[in-house]
């Protein structure tokens, strides 16, 4: 009788869910990471007399996968594009850098790290803090899930990460993990660690943050073919001073502030 | 006329209940069935193309025997204390303590054995505290209300008759205990047993927050592990082409194994 009405739940939700996809608003699907400033975003469009947009999790893929189903006309990723998910005919377009930072807990006497080094200890061929220069014990590796964007982004930017590594699955878990182990390194985005007890490891000499700092990662907006109607609207405000601010009061750095840079 | 009315209505219930079970047993296998053959090996490893999940069905083994080995002795001892050696005030205190034991959503658990367990583990044991012995631990406390709530009841179907005569024969309350009643609860407690078992083995979100899902076979309490249930709910959300194809597959196996334990659990009850 329980799993009867469990079906009958199902069934209702995903009508429910049928419903949602009627072009009311904006659908945004995606990458967790994005998530927060999407919905920051979103609100900062509201108060300028922008449509409803609302804003799903569940990461950079089935952002694409939403996109390419159509379930969502907009996707947020944290990751490039794939060149075969290109070929399906999506366009990224890149909205703010999101900083990795490399996060140790703040009794670790150790202040920077190589990005040899890391892709040796995230790898698995340094395994001791002493091989570092730090304090002797184990080197306690937290990783990200597979398919997390941040994993991927790591993976690009550094290098494979251990089997052995402990694996959770939010940058929440992250930073308690890596608050209540002096043994511990994890990779969290530079907000997500703008609010926890956690020191950041300087990357080659360079702060996190810092213009040179090797680990940063574009955050883009997805949409199949060139944007129009209410996702090309939203797209203007993301990139605007406005929706441009949000992204600073965020914590990740502005695309405009980053093509003024490389200038 | 209203009681065929009713017989219908509740057959069309029993129809609708059975059929969600084989609807979900088909669906699973039929979407995991590219990733089967793949399931017995060793890696798991979504970025290299590998799906094997022997790990995490050691994983699974160990956190919910780990959790059994706890819950059972203490829910089993906890429904004898509450039926045979309690006062009736200590036990009115104790019923609605279990019950709400129950009623905690895992996360809340989950997040306790994160902040709590873990780094006590860490610091009295060493190792990283993300571990089979912490998922063991927070199951336990979350299997324990059911398996003695079960083993309560079966505790007091028991008739007066076999506690005056084991009296009148002049034997202890322990050997009372111990060569009456538990044999002749058996089957009421090995139902408790599979309970806990069941739910052990399905519990996901409290699980994967402590036991550091690292997707490898533990050797130890200590070491971290990954369960079938956590394998799915982390990487559910990300998956296409076979790697969905695995979780699928992962689920299969994991449906497959509760079944087997009920019907092991219906052969024993007996």
């Amino acid at each position: 009788m329980r799993l009867g009405v469990l079906a009958w739940c199902m069934l209702l939700v995903a009508s429910m869910a049928g419903c949602r996809s009627s072009p009311v608003g904006l659908q945004i699907a995606g990458s967790t990471s994005v998530q927060p400033v999407a919905e920051m975003l979103a609100e900062a469009y509201a108060r300028v007399g922008g449509a409803r947009v609302s804003i799903q999790g569940g990461g950079s893929t089935a952002g694409v996968q939403a996109v390419l189903n159509g379930v969502a006309a907009m996707g947020a990723i944290s990751r490039r594009l794939t060149p075969g998910e290109r070929a399906k005919g999506l366009v990224e377009h890149t909205v703010a850098y999101d900083v990795l930072t490399v996060v140790v807990h703040p009794d670790n006497p150790l202040t920077g790290l190589t990005r040899r080094q890391l892709k040796a200890v995230f790898g698995g061929a340094v395994s001791d803090w002493g091989e570092l220069k730090g304090a002797p014990g184990a080197i306690h590796l937290i990783s990200r899930e597979a398919g997390s964007g941040s994993r991927e982004a790591f993976r690009s930017l550094v290098g494979p990460v251990s089997a052995r590594a402990i694996v959770q699955n939010s940058s929440g878990a992250i930073r308690v993990a890596v608050m209540d182990d002096p043994q511990a390194i994890g990779y969290v985005s530079l907000g997500t660690m703008l609010t926890g007890r956690l020191k950041a490891l300087a990357v080659d000499g360079k702060q996190p943050g810092e213009p040179g700092y090797a680990l940063v990662r574009p955050l883009s907006l997805i949409t199949l073919g060139e944007p129009a109607g209410e996702a090309a609207q939203f797209l203007r405000f993301a990139l605007s001073p406005a929706g441009q601010r949000v992204m600073v009061d965020e914590g990740l750095v502005p695309v405009r502030e980053k093509s003024a840079r490389n200038d | 006329m209203t009681d065929r009315l009713a017989r219908g209505l509740l057959f069309a219930c029993a129809v609708l209940s059975s059929a969600a079970v084989a609807v979900i047993a088909a669906f699973v296998a039929l979407e995991g069935r590219g990733a089967l053959s793949g399931l017995p090996g060793a890696v798991w490893s979504p970025e290299e193309g590998l799906y094997g999940v022997r790990a995490m069905l050691w994983g699974s083994l160990a956190v919910t025997g780990g959790a059994l080995i706890i819950a059972v002795p203490a829910g089993v001892g906890m429904a004898l204390y509450l039926t045979e050696a309690a006062p009736p005030a200590v036990a009115s205190l104790a019923r609605p303590m279990l019950q709400t034991l129950a009623g905690v959503p895992s996360v809340v658990y989950g997040f306790v054995g994160l902040s709590v367990l873990v780094p006590a583990i860490r610091r009295a044991l060493g190792g990283p505290g993300f571990s089979v012995l912490a998922g063991a631990l927070v199951l336990a406390v979350m299997v324990l209300p059911a398996v003695a709530a079960v083993a309560e009841d079966a505790l007091r179907a028991l008739p007066r008759a076999y506690r005056e005569g084991a009296a009148a024969l002049g034997a202890t309350p322990w050997q009372t205990v111990r060569r009456v009643l538990l044999p002749a609860a058996r089957g009421g407690i090995t139902t408790a047993v599979v309970l806990g078992l069941g739910r052990a083995l399905g519990e996901t979100m409290a699980v994967l927050m402590v036991t550091g899902n690292v997707a490898t076979t533990p050797t130890s309490p200590l070491d971290p592990a990954r369960t079938l249930t956590g394998n799915i709910a982390m990487e559910m959300g990300y998956a296409v082409g076979r790697h969905r194809e695995a979780l699928f597959a992962t689920g299969a196996l994991l449906l497959g194994l509760v079944m087997a334990v009920n019907a092991v659990a219906r052969r024993a009850g007996r």
